[in-house]
């Protein structure tokens, strides 16, 4: 039986957990990386939507955030986590973020500066660039629309270096060209020395006084069965995720600030009919994303499918079904928002040990969708689209620039809206204020000597773009302070 | 035997010493004699024990089922399960006979001890909660008497308990797993080792019965075992002239039943005669008639499945001697630092893959036809198969609302159609399914959300549904001819 105690046990493998593997097994540590999901190999990816996820995502991707207005979210569940799954997208966290952060959660050492180093390093580990061939028609589109609209918009940089554009990046990269963790960090912390067993949930941390000393886990074997294991360790760093992370706290009975200030980043998806074949399936998502309303407002693409089509038209179905013949001339797009409500994470009292999501948009949520559901039609119809059809029940199509305006003055009722994200962070908040912080600005859970988070859930607050570069950023200075601390 | 077990006998002796004399103070044995020479044996005595032995094939048919996620059963190895246990307890103290079954499950079925040992806890609770509920209804149709009242009350405590301990099993396992790791965890690795794993096998034991519909279906075949033992001694009144009466019938077995949960000898002898004569004495039979009626259900009790027992302990080659000890024997594993603290076998494939009627119905109804596909039918029983198995990893609490809400959408669909959704001609199912999911009620459309976009999702990346709707070439198209550019503004 393989050895399963560890100097440091990491939960998790997705952008924090991989990095703090590395940069701890660098170092000289004796690391053991728990992934609760399977691991996949490139013919595991890239399979039509139902199989992928049932494959990589949590509970199938049944992982509805409630509230007021329920809200589809999904993370990945799988070796190298939510990166497996994402558009690999990238960021440098905002000056204004950074300073928010320092101001009200004084989070210490985190300057743009201090950052520098940690995201040039993941740049360069991930290939991060921008992309090297022509842009697609659903990008050349967004990009004519900002253009007319005369607003200005940035190509996002992307962890996909040769990216052969599929457009099914949602079920993992096929060509392999997406950097995430399983591809990229993971392969190296292994070589560093790093152990990594995937099919191992951890149900509960041990705690003895001020320290963790193990944890008891499920392992999942490949016929179904399983074993509860015990298993030791000096120093844990949980990395399990925004919802993961505090479920696991809260289930150790760890709850200082922990799950009660999650934060996500609300995005309404809007369809749009061009004369132009597009052919979105069959090309990287639109690349462009408008900053000029930032920090409220993001407009960029998403994903196409066929399927992801359907249910972006399935508030309207029986008007809009007839659209899916046009899908050749169809791209998809998104409005996103900060995200200023507020949300909970608890782990279910009842059936098996799932977690229960809760977010409230705000008020300044809602108004900021309907402007931006206005600002978006604006551009795509200035862009040359015919209709555009927003995912919001009630309003089935969009043709005319008037009509569009109408949602800068009005706001869309919540009842009608229907919503997607795929970011969630701040469920333990991190900063040097304890009143309102779950861990220290370096991840230390407050009030345990050996406890550290290193994920998205330690971000203070939202950041306003996609979040994995920051993560990646913090997790490999806490990583590296912490070696600093420990390393032999 | 150890002095506990030595303790166990000596109060099960006296228990049933004192039962036995209050069972025959002041009975007229040359009565009892009578009433036995003028019994009607034929054909109520075999018609009883065949009721009580077709009770023992549906226990046989419930302790399938409950293992059946876990281990597959022949139904004549479930029943001989079920027969030895009982018959154990006829020739054993102490009711080893649930352990011995536990022992014997565990042999057949290759699961641990102690889950084995939760499944036959489970029956027992089920059994007494039928028991506590058909006694309710019986003891309408009797005279009231006090002791009646008190039994359901202790009956109700006992159970209630067991009851809430196994709801608890079934309905929060992560947490009760929790809170036993979290307490255990206090008291050393040992006994952590020990909690984990007996709350993980007790969890695994009750995990039959965590849906609805085999819950109910468990809960169905509990009360239809009952029936059959209320049959046998339904079918022995009128051996004894005393009138049938089904609901007397049914109030003497559960009040016997009930009854011989007090210590007794092997076999409930003296309990067993005098709880079960004094229900019948209750509606003006004499005292020597009921005895006489007692004894003869007694040995229809006894008799049959004690030698059913011997058969199949002479077949399976095993001595109730060690019978006793496997229960003794058959330890959790032991937690060791690389050790497993438990495993739990995976659960089996079962038909419960495949979609139900309902769910096939509902995505049907729910996906359009504009494509036309070679075989639809597989189509919509993949889509079908996919969205139940998706909604089926909601977490629970959203799973019930779920399940709820389908449900009361099923209801309203009988009401208002007078069919359920599955016998609705497809255009009207269609036609009512979409006022359900895209009407103007906001929450029907919210029930029906993960429904229609799981369904619609997985349709249109169904690999025959793509293969028509993303042709390689398509004549005429007109190609987008915007001129490439790179142009990277401000940010």
């Amino acid at each position: 039986m393989a050895q399963l105690d560890a100097q440091v046990l990491i939960i998790g493998s997705g952008a924090g957990g991989a990095v703090t593997a590395l940069e701890l097994a660098r170092r000289g540590l004796d690391v053991l990386v728990l992934e609760e999901g399977g691991r996949y190999g490139q013919a595991d990816y890239g399979r039509p939507a139902p199989e992928a996820m049932r494959k990589l995502y949590r509970r199938g991707g049944m992982t509805p955030i409630m509230g007021r207005v329920p809200i589809g979210y999904v993370e990945g569940r799988c070796v190298g986590g939510s990166t497996e799954i994402n558009s690999g997208f990238w960021h440098r966290t905002p000056r204004e973020a950074l300073l928010r952060w320092k101001t009200q959660f004084e989070l210490a050492d985190a300057s743009e500066e201090e950052l520098g180093p940690h995201f040039d390093w993941a740049e360069d580990m991930l290939g991060v660039g921008l992309s090297a061939g022509e842009w697609p028609a659903s990008t050349r589109l967004f990009a004519r629309g900002v253009e007319r609209m005369g607003w200005s918009y940035q190509e996002v940089p992307r962890a996909a270096p040769g990216c052969r554009g599929t457009n099914a990046c949602a079920q993992g990269c096929p060509t392999g060209a997406k950097t995430g963790m399983s591809r990229s960090i993971v392969p190296a912390a292994e070589a560093a020395g790093a152990r990594v067993l995937s099919g191992v949930r951890v149900l509960q941390l041990l705690k003895k006084r001020d320290k963790v000393v193990g944890v008891v886990a499920r392992r999942q074997h490949a016929d179904g069965a399983s074993d509860l294991v015990r298993l030791q360790a000096e120093h844990v760093f949980v990395c399990a995720g925004p919802t993961e992370t505090p479920s696991l706290l809260l289930r150790s009975g760890i709850k200082y600030h922990v799950g009660n200030t999650l934060r996500i980043h609300p995005y309404l998806k809007i369809a749009a009919r061009f004369d132009e074949v597009v052919d979105a399936h069959d090309h990287v998502l639109p690349l462009l994303q408008v900053k000029e309303f930032w920090p409220q407002l993001s407009l960029g693409g998403a994903f196409f499918s066929l399927g992801q089509l359907a249910m972006t038209l399935s508030e309207n179905w029986p008007e809009n079904r007839g659209q899916m013949q046009n899908h050749r001339n169809m791209a998809q797009y998104y409005v996103g928002v900060r995200g200023t409500g507020k949300g909970w994470v608890r782990p279910t009292l009842f059936g098996d040990d799932a977690t229960l999501v809760r977010y409230e948009l705000s008020d300044e949520d809602a108004k900021a969708l309907s402007i931006g559901l206005a600002r978006l039609s604006e551009l795509l119809l200035a862009a040359g689209a015919r209709d555009v059809f927003p995912s919001v029940w009630g309003l089935p199509s969009i043709s005319k620039e008037a009509d569009a305006a109408r949602w800068l003055d009005e706001v869309v009722p919540r009842s009608r809206l229907s919503l997607v994200t795929v970011h969630a962070f701040s469920s333990c908040p991190m900063g040097e204020r304890r009143e309102v912080c779950a861990v220290d600005s370096y991840g230390k859970v407050f009030g345990f000597e050996n406890l550290y988070v290193n994920d998205a859930s330690m971000l203070p607050d939202s950041p306003g773009v996609n979040p994995q570069g920051t993560i990646m950023a913090l997790a490999r200075r806490n990583a590296m302070r912490f070696a600093d601390a420990n390393a032999a | 035997m150890k002095k506990r077990g030595r303790l166990y006998v000596a109060i099960g002796v006296l228990s049933s010493a004192i039962f036995i004399v209050l069972a025959v103070r002041r009975l007229e044995f040359s009565a009892v004699a009578k009433a036995f020479q003028n019994a009607n044996l034929l054909p109520w005595l075999p018609l009883a024990v065949l009721s009580y032995i077709t009770g023992h094939w549906v226990r046989g048919v419930r302790c399938r089922m409950l293992v059946s996620n876990e281990a597959k059963l022949s139904l004549s190895t479930a029943t001989n399960v079920v027969v030895f246990g009982y018959a154990v307890n006829n020739v054993l103290p102490a009711r080893l006979g649930e352990f011995a079954r536990a022992g014997m499950l565990a042999q057949n079925s290759g699961l641990p001890f102690v889950q084995s040992l939760t499944v036959t806890l489970l029956e027992r609770v089920l059994d007494g909660l039928c028991l506590l509920l058909l006694l309710v209804i019986a003891a309408g149709m009797v005279p009231d008497v006090g002791w009646v009242t008190r039994m359901l009350e202790v009956g109700g405590l006992v159970f209630g308990i067991a009851a809430l301990g196994v709801l608890l099993a079934v309905a929060a396992p992560s947490l009760l797993l929790n809170v036993t790791s979290r307490v255990a965890h206090r008291f050393g690795p040992r006994v952590h080792g020990f909690g984990v794993t007996l709350v993980s096998q007790l969890v695994a034991g009750v995990s039959f019965i965590r849906t609805f519909s085999s819950a109910l279906s468990i809960i169905g075949l509990s009360v239809v075992v009952w029936l059959f033992e209320a049959g046998m001694f339904l079918c022995l009144m009128p051996a004894f002239e005393i009138g049938l009466d089904p609901w007397l019938a049914v109030f003497a077995m559960c009040v016997t039943n009930l009854g011989i949960l007090v210590p007794s000898t092997p076999g409930f002898i003296g309990v067993f005669q005098f709880v079960c004569m004094r229900a019948v004495m209750l509606v003006g039979v004499s005292q020597p008639v009921a005895f006489s009626y007692a004894a003869l259900v007694h040995l229809s009790f006894y008799v049959p499945i004690t030698l059913w027992g011997f058969a199949i302990a002479f077949t399976y080659g095993v001595s109730f001697g060690e019978m006793a000890n496997r229960a003794a024997e058959a330890r959790p594993i032991e937690a060791g630092a690389e050790q497993p603290l438990v495993s739990l076998r995976a659960a089996r494939e079962t038909k419960s893959g495949e979609p139900s009627r309902f769910f096939v119905a509902l995505v049907e109804a729910l996906l359009p036809n504009d494509v036309a596909l070679a075989d639809r039918r597989q189509v919509v029983q993949d889509v079908a198969r996919f969205v139940q198995t998706e909604l089926g990893d909601l977490p629970a609490r959203l799973g019930w609302l779920l399940a709820i809400g389908l449900t009361g959408f099923r209801v309203i669909t009988v009401l208002v159609k007078l069919r359920t959704l599955e016998a609705l001609e497809l255009g009207a199912r269609r036609a009512w399914v979409e006022r359900w999911a895209y009407g103007s009620f906001a929450l029907a459309r919210q029930l029906f959300r993960g429904v229609r976009s799981t369904a619609l999702l997985a349709y249109y990346d169904h690999a025959q549904v793509r293969a028509e709707l993303i042709p390689r070439e398509k004549p005429g198209a007109r190609v987008l001819t915007l001129e490439a550019k790179r142009t990277h503004g401000a940010a």
